[in-house]
């Protein structure tokens, strides 16, 4: 029988070729044995095609499992929380579970892994979305992790619940120890107030060198601000100290501490806050790992740090109240200083004249906010009324603030800078105090020919005052106003009549040409060429560049010439021309003593423009 | 007949002039009264006889001096609002009168208003624009024009580049020239009020008490009046929105 490869099922396709293949040996046909070639190659892809349809289908129904990395943890350990959602190619943690005793700590960027294997002639595929996170006991017991909840596309898949026991580390508590210590339990809305924490470990095992420290507070204090911390200074350098994951770099190591009967080798860090709201500042438990750790490399000759030993002490959780500032009592001019201050002030230069700039420098020092109240502003304080305030220029720092003031008295009879006041809240004594600088004495010159700038001030004032009425009443000079008509029209007219009058120049040539340039500087170079001329020759010459100017012609044109060719001149003038041109030539070229004098040939060139030359 | 014809006539010349005398004699007398009552101190009484004269016409007097008086005499009396109103009034009469500019600026500083010249290359080049009269202005236009004329008619007799850019220049220059007059003209003619209210006057849609408030005039903004009922005004706002502003809030600068 037949059968055509592409329509059998997958089971049956290898077989079957195989039975057809036998039966064509035989035929020894080369056009069969290359339809066996192709119906082999068909039916080996429909095949697979068909293996990786059905393992797709075993492996796509989501899974989210939970596991920790170990079910029994000592108190202060930080163990890892695994979540893994498989056969999802991404997924979305939808609400992580809060168990009382246990710090969840915040699930890590995903990280997905993807496969395909053949197993036992199938073609398997495999994705997976893993996160972690870090679990932190707080207290010792039973805990249950309930199912954590995780987003597939519209779908919700939840984790099985997990179990974990915690136990005291009897033998960390007794070797080591970690101390929360404030300042103070009870400070005032805006007082600054430190945290110290002391940890260590016993003496005796002088191999321990490292320890981190797991403080929820320590990066973020909720309703504090966080101050400055100066630096710490004897860093030890064979210690390795860690807050959570991250190196601290601000502690210190101090005399060791007898606790408990025995030595402790111990060492601090600090941090500094300004509470901002009243309320209870709750500083939860805190723990500390410490053990020792060995420096390995590995291949690639990177260093990393490898526990040897470890184990946990625990700290007791502290809370710290706020309490508001008192309104009884408060001073209208209170700048939001709390604290116990000194203050001292200095003024340079002291001896001035009056308007000379003073640099008054103040500054407080002490426990309290310095960095946060406002300044007092000596413009609004009486005692300063004989200064004016040009400016302020302020430092701030933990343990201090300056303000320098740019101050210049005003007045000569000065004699003093008066003592600056500032309120102060004091949370000792629970009251408004009132911190002022001494008073400073100063030299104060008045300007020459003046009592002073308060009153140059004073008759700037008076300067400043209306301008008398206008008793006059003379009579206004009402100059007329042009017709708005007659300015429009002006306007308009006048380009016009400007245009019409260049057109009609243009016309007869350009005013600005050479020949018309000549034309018109005609008479002058005559009469200027005449007052030089020495003999008739030089006027006759003259006066036929004069003619020739006129009407565009060249002197030479003009030689010999009898006639005003092209030039509509009255006959006798034109007569009068020819007989004064034949004198001229005469005079010139024959040697006869007669002449015509530069008037008479002057007074012809004027009548011959006049007549049209 | 024709004698008696001309007699009449005569008789009425005389009469029209007598009158106009008469008349001007009474300003004047209103004017030094206004004088005596301002420099004895009583300024209400001053303004009555200033007011009186300004009513009259006073063509005998420099009618500038009378505003600038008016409005020393509501400063005295320490009304602010309405004594920027005649200050501004007096400078659309003498727009470079120091002592009014002076006075102006003074009392905008005492009542919060903003400068009247605030002194940016703006209103530095508005106040060279305004700084005329009509007829001032109209005079500088036409000798702008005149002097176009002159140079157009040499460039054409003569020619030349040089000639030609003048030309141009000049053109320039009277279309330049014609701007302050323009300005002049439309501040004359415009029925200008100012805003004297310090906290700004309400513009609301219509002349009742509750009325939806459109936008609130600045302090010392012009404003144009459209409208007029007794207590409310109908200006065209700064941004052109009409509405009404209550009388005692704006100042009539035509005056």
């Amino acid at each position: 029988m037949d059968v055509s490869p592409e329509l059998m099922l997958p089971a049956d396709a290898t077989r079957a070729s195989k039975t057809a293949a036998r039966r064509l040996r035989g035929t020894r046909s080369a056009s069969l044995r290359a339809l066996r070639s192709v119906a082999r190659a068909v039916a080996l892809a429909t095949l697979v095609a068909a293996l990786g349809v059905v393992a797709f289908a075993q492996s796509s129904e989501p899974r989210v499992t939970a596991r920790l990395s170990t079910g029994v943890a000592k108190l202060g350990e930080s163990i890892v929380l695994q979540l893994v959602a498989e056969n999802v190619a991404d997924a979305t943690i939808a609400e992580l579970p809060a168990v009382p005793g246990l710090q969840l700590g915040r699930f890590g960027s995903p990280s997905r892994q993807s496969s395909t294997t053949f197993a036992g002639g199938r073609v398997v595929q495999y994705q997976a979305v893993t996160w972690n996170a870090a679990v932190r006991p707080e207290q010792t017991g039973e805990f249950t992790i309930p199912p954590i909840q995780v987003r597939v596309g519209a779908k919700v898949y939840a984790s099985a619940p997990l179990s974990l026991t915690v136990v005291a580390d009897l033998q960390g508590g007794d070797l080591g120890f970690i101390q929360v210590l404030p300042s103070s339990s009870r400070v005032i809305d805006g007082q600054p107030f430190s945290v110290e924490v002391r940890f260590g470990w016993d003496t005796r095992k002088s191999r321990f060198n490292y320890a981190i420290l797991s403080l929820p507070w320590w990066r973020q204090l909720e309703g504090t601000v966080e101050n400055p911390t100066p630096a710490l200074a004897r860093t030890p350098e064979d210690v390795y100290v860690f807050v959570d994951d991250q190196p601290l770099g601000g502690f210190e190591e101090l005399e060791p501490t007898t606790i408990r009967g025995a030595s402790f080798r111990t060492f601090r860090c600090v941090k500094s806050f300004t509470p901002t709201r009243a309320g209870k500042l709750e500083l939860s438990t805190s723990s500390l790992e410490f053990g020792r750790v060995v420096a390995r490399e590995d291949f690639f000759m990177r260093s990393s740090l490898e526990r040897v030993e470890q184990f946990f002490a625990r700290g007791e959780p502290v809370s710290i109240d706020v309490v508001p500032l008192p309104e009884n009592g408060r001073p209208f001019d209170f700048g939001g200083a709390v604290g116990r201050f000194d203050v001292k002030a200095g003024a340079e230069p002291r001896d001035v004249t009056v308007g000379d700039s003073i640099k008054f420098k103040v500054e407080w020092s002490g426990s309290g906010n310095l960095e946060f109240f406002e300044a007092p502003a000596p413009e609004r304080q009486d005692a300063f009324k004989g200064f004016r305030v040009y400016g302020k220029t302020e430092t701030k720092s933990v343990d201090r603030r300056v303000v320098e003031y740019d101050l210049a008295p005003i007045d000569p009879a000065l004699q003093a800078i008066p003592p600056l006041e500032m309120p102060v809240f004091d949370p000792e004594t629970m009251r408004y105090e009132r911190l002022a600088t001494l008073p400073i004495t100063i030299h104060v010159r008045p300007l020459a020919g003046a009592t002073g700038l308060a009153s140059e001030g004073a008759a700037q004032q008076s300067a400043r005052d209306l301008i008398d009425i206008d008793a006059r009443a003379t009579p206004g000079s009402q100059l007329p106003e042009v017709p708005g008509p007659l300015l429009l029209g002006a306007l308009v007219l006048v380009p016009a009549c400007g245009l019409f009058v260049r057109a009609s120049v243009r016309r007869r040539g350009d005013p600005d040409a050479p020949a018309e340039k000549r034309r018109r500087r005609a008479k002058k170079t005559l009469e200027r060429e005449l007052a030089h001329a020495a003999d008739p020759r030089a006027r006759f010459d003259a006066f036929c560049e004069f003619l020739g100017a006129r009407t565009k012609e060249s002197r030479e044109a003009w030689i010999g010439r009898r006639r005003a060719q092209g030039v509509a001149l009255d006959p006798a003038l034109e007569t009068e021309l020819v007989r004064l041109l034949e004198e001229l030539e005469r005079a010139a070229w024959s040697g006869e003593r007669r002449d015509v004098d530069a008037a008479q040939l002057n007074s012809l060139a004027e009548r011959l423009i006049r007549g049209g030359l | 007949m024709s004698r008696l014809l001309h007699f009449v006539v005569a008789c009425l010349a005389l009469a029209a002039c007598c009158g106009a005398s008469l008349r001007a004699q009474g300003e004047r007398a209103d004017f030094e009264a206004g004088v005596a009552a301002y420099r004895a101190g009583d300024f209400a009484r001053a303004k009555a006889h200033w007011l009186a004269a300004l009513d009259a016409g006073a063509p005998a007097v420099e009618r500038k001096a009378l505003l600038q008086n008016l409005g020393n005499a509501a400063a005295r009396a320490g009304e602010l609002g309405p004594a920027i109103g005649w200050y501004t009034a007096a400078l659309r009469l003498a727009p470079r009168d120091a002592d009014v500019l002076a006075n102006l600026e003074f009392a905008r500083r005492e009542a919060g208003f903003e400068p009247y010249d605030k002194g940016d290359l703006a209103a530095t080049l508005t106040r060279i624009v305004d700084a005329w009269t009509v007829a001032e202005a109209s005079w500088i236009a036409l000798g702008a024009i005149a002097l176009f004329g002159a140079v157009l008619l040499f460039e054409a007799l003569r020619g030349g580049v040089g000639w030609r850019r003048l030309a141009i220049l000049c053109g320039a220059g009277a279309l330049v020239a014609i701007v302050p007059w323009v300005r002049a003209l439309e501040r004359e003619r415009a029925d200008a009020w100012l805003v004297i209210e310090k906290a700004g006057a309400p513009l609301v849609s219509e002349p009742r008490a509750g009325a939806t408030t459109l936008e609130t005039l600045a302090a010392g903004s012009a404003v144009r009046r459209l409208d007029a009922l007794p207590g409310w005004v109908r200006v065209s706002g700064v941004e052109n929105a009409s509405g009404w502003v209550r009388a005692e809030s704006v100042f009539q600068l035509v005056r």
